[in-house]
């Protein structure tokens, strides 16, 4: 049990980057972890431990945050930019800038398409395991993740004529 | 996976353009498709402003694990707090005071993952080194073949000298360094403007650890780091991400052959 214990430590910061584009605001995300770990910790031994535990623990926070979203769809009202959490050390207004203004698109996103585009953006996860977390086929996650970059391509100005946005690069 | 990803001939598909901006591609791969998007301004275009999103929502992931936690998440792992009553009355807790976790709990919370610490080795090794005037490296490149006989003798791996010679950056040598108690390798290279790109790499102590290309920005420098069959891999230096993420490509592949 110690081993699984050390294991679960060592994914702590995994979850909470994923658990930063889940969700906005700093507390929120650490909410998120901490739930994911007390579900986890409860469950730990349905885990098979021939499978990998990150794919494991992050479909336990999709599923908390897929819950919480339905629970508190009331809740659920555009956020202004003020809420978005404003990490300490990026460097200069204009990293700001440029982050706030691509998670509010992200954001606009249907629910399908931005799952699956968060997901892959923080980097853990192959395809594969990236399709076993959100329970859907390896084809699906591909076809979805195109259609949110191309949506977001769109809604950032991206296409047809040179956009502001990468000019401040 | 199979369909998508496993031929190693013929047209790039749509699947492989994504996998490349993930750095999810196979190796094998890389070739073709950047000569697709030599061919394809279009796509070039796509995957450049895909890249751009990606980057974007990692730096707003990566604040996450430098920040401390709103509270002590590897707090409720400790031995005694199996319990779910137990976790529940840490988490109240928590919300309530906020902070002042235990020692270690809060160590362990902070602790960058191991991308996260290759970046900031590579950064350190930059920022040290790359002034360096007089001894910027204990090899030089008139002496490549000893440097990467000694380096992988003293790593307990193949060390291979990479040529960056087609992206304007010339060996200048290389040095032994010290990561965590452990030998570490750092290989040095230069443009004709003077700026200098730097290669760290490193053993892991996991066998099995590994980790996708990732880009960062720390301090000055833009780092570009992944982790393959446990051995850890930096290049850094004062450059963007389109100028740096060639280098980390071809790195990549003449350490992977």
């Amino acid at each position: 049990m110690f081993r699984s214990r050390e294991r679960l430590i060592a994914e702590i910061p995994h979850l909470r980057r994923y658990a930063r584009v889940l969700v906005r605001g700093e507390q929120d995300a650490d909410d998120l972890v901490q739930a994911c770990l007390e579900r986890a910790l409860r469950k730990f031994h349905l885990w098979q431990s021939d499978r990998k535990l990150r794919p494991w623990l992050f479909s336990i926070m999709h599923n908390i945050h897929i819950d919480r979203t339905r629970t508190f769809a009331h809740r659920r009202i555009a956020l202004s930019i003020d809420d978005v959490a404003e990490p300490s050390q990026m460097a200069n207004q204009e990293d700001r800038a440029e982050v706030s203004t691509v998670l509010a698109a992200v954001d606009r996103l249907p629910g399908d398409l931005r799952e699956v585009l968060v997901l892959v953006a923080v980097r853990e996860l192959s395809y594969a395991e990236a399709a076993e977390t959100l329970g859907i086929p390896v084809g699906t996650l591909m076809s979805r993740l195109n259609r949110a970059r191309e949506r977001l391509r769109s809604s950032l100005g991206m296409e047809g004529s040179r956009p502001e946005l990468r000019q401040v690069k | 996976m199979a369909g998508t990803f496993a031929s190693q001939t013929g047209p790039v598909t749509q699947d492989e353009l994504h996998a490349y901006a993930d750095d999810l591609l196979p190796v094998g791969r890389i070739a073709a498709v950047e000569t697709h998007l030599r061919d394809h301004p279009a796509d070039a275009q796509r995957v450049a402003d895909w890249r751009f999103i990606n980057a974007a929502l990692l730096r707003h992931a990566d604040a996450a694990v430098t920040e401390p936690p709103q509270f002590a998440m590897a707090d409720m792992l400790e031995p005694r707090s199996e319990g779910r009553w137990r976790a529940i009355a840490a988490s109240a807790l928590w919300l309530g005071i906020g902070i002042g976790a235990g020692a270690l709990g809060q160590q362990l919370a902070f602790r960058p993952d191991a991308a996260m610490r290759v970046a900031q080795e590579t950064q350190g090794a930059y920022a040290v080194f790359s002034p360096e005037v007089l001894h910027p490296v204990e090899v030089g490149a008139d002496e490549a073949d000893h440097l990467s006989d000694w380096l992988g003798k003293r790593l307990g791996r193949p060390i291979p000298i990479p040529s960056l010679n087609d992206l304007g950056f010339a060996l200048v040598g290389g040095r032994l360094m010290v990561a965590d108690g452990a030998p570490a390798a750092m290989m040095m290279y230069e443009n004709a403007s003077g700026g200098r790109l730097l290669l760290y790499v490193a053993g892991n102590s996991d066998p099995d650890a590994t980790s996708p290309m990732t880009f960062r920005r720390l301090e000055d420098s833009g780092i570009v780091t992944w982790i393959r069959d446990g051995t850890a891999y930096g290049v850094g230096g004062s450059f963007s991400e389109t100028e740096l993420m060639p280098a980390a490509q071809s790195i990549r592949a003449q350490f992977a052959v």
